[in-house]
């Protein structure tokens, strides 16, 4: 049964979906060492709609890695962008995101595609995919 | 400290252009047009810079000695690169490496090693001159880096190579056409982009010093040190000294004068 904390962010995420949310193609992809990602035969591409934000970042050439620190000064200026779905759209998907498909934002201008570099749930059931640019073959 | 250590990585940079998966994206010590570079072109690159340069001191002399430099480069990777390749049959084919993570790794060890083999390659003029300002590479060290959550996907590489360097020529002489200097110097003349720098370099480091003055400008002495250890003129600290030419002998009102060797 649903409790009113429940209703409560079923309602606040259907007014900021309302407000923020844009439609982008979900293109799944199945991944390989070495080779291009190919289409996921097994998972038909479709829209979704969800939060696209995008801020300034700043990394290290170190990035993640751990061990010893690099010397010099070569930083990363890039933009961390993360599209983020609400529970309802979620629950509607058929083929739910995976690391490696692509997102196409299409009421943007240049229509910019990101990949799925992590998917992040939480126990609200909402969805959060982390997008990385990514060199895609012409 | 030494200007070796500016012409060792001026030479490293040129000797690296052209000659890997980063074509002409070598940058000399650049800090922010790389960000942008990286994040917006996403082809590979390479960053030169210099870090730590270590010298053995001996009193003042702050210019010969055992020259130890740092040499940091920065190999980075944020898209897909497609290389050119023999099909086996005499054809050529075009190998694309995926921007993926294995993809990204691969494309990194094959540049370290084009980074090494156009260093150490005797087939390029500036190659050459690396090789002759840098006598000695006693330490290599490679880590990586990478990152796949700040909206880009990059990996990358630092290769720190520690290398002895040869001593700067020491400022109002002559460079050698045939030393490493004067190799450089004149590779540096005939490139456009470095031809103004050339000039400056020489500038720093020729003209017409009197020797007396550049020892004791080399061992970081005083001028009127280097004259009490015998090197200077007798008297007058302004003056140089001179050839021998007379000498008077006064008790027998005679002179006995020098001709110059060679005439």
């Amino acid at each position: 049964m649903a409790s009113m904390f429940d209703d409560l962010d079923a309602a606040l995420s259907g007014a900021i979906k309302g407000a923020f949310a844009e439609v982008a193609v979900h293109r799944p992809r199945v991944s390989a060492q070495y080779v291009e990602r190919a289409v996921d035969p097994d998972r038909p591409q479709h829209l979704i709609y969800g939060v696209f934000s995008a801020g300034p970042a700043d990394d290290g050439l170190k990035g993640i890695a751990r061990g010893s620190e690099f010397s010099g000064t070569t930083r990363v200026a890039s933009a961390s962008a993360e599209f983020w779905l609400a529970r309802a759209q979620v629950d509607g998907l058929t083929a739910l995101p995976a690391k490696g498909d692509t997102l196409t934002l299409t009421s943007r201008a240049a229509s910019p595609t990101y990949a799925v570099s992590s998917v992040q749930h939480t126990d609200m059931g909402d969805m959060n995919l982390i997008l990385v640019w990514e060199d895609l073959p012409s | 400290m030494s200007l070796t250590r500016l012409a060792m990585r001026l030479a490293a940079a040129r000797a690296l252009l052209d000659r890997t998966l980063a074509g002409p994206r070598v940058f000399d010590s650049a800090v922010d047009p790389i960000d942008q570079t990286i994040a917006e072109q996403r082809q590979p690159l390479i960053v030169l810079t210099t870090d730590e340069h270590e010298l053995d001191v001996t009193g003042r002399d702050l210019g010969s000695g055992n020259h130890r430099c740092e040499l940091v480069i920065e190999i980075a990777i944020a898209s897909r690169v497609e290389v050119p390749a023999s099909d086996g049959d005499g054809g050529q084919i075009t190998i694309a490496i995926p921007h993926t993570d294995e993809g990204m790794e691969l494309t990194l060890d094959i540049m370290e090693h084009q980074v090494v083999r156009a260093l150490n390659r005797d087939d390029n003029a500036w190659s050459r001159v690396w090789m002759m300002l840098v006598p000695r590479i006693t330490r290599s060290l490679s880590r990586r880096g990478a990152s796949a959550e700040n909206g880009v996907r990059f990996a990358a590489r630092q290769l720190v190579l520690s290398c002895d360097l040869v001593e700067t020529p020491v400022s109002g002489g002559a460079v050698a056409s045939t030393s490493a200097w004067g190799q450089l110097l004149a590779l540096m003349d005939d490139d456009a982009a470095l031809a103004g720098i050339a000039s400056l370099l020489r500038a720093e480091i020729e003209g017409e010093l009197a020797d007396w003055r550049r020892a004791a400008e080399t061992l970081g002495v005083p001028l009127e040190v280097a004259n009490q250890i015998g090197i200077g003129p007798v008297a007058d600290l302004d003056a140089d000294p001179q050839p021998l030419a007379d000498i008077t002998f006064l008790d027998f009102d005679q002179t006995v004068v020098f001709e110059p060797q060679g005439s």
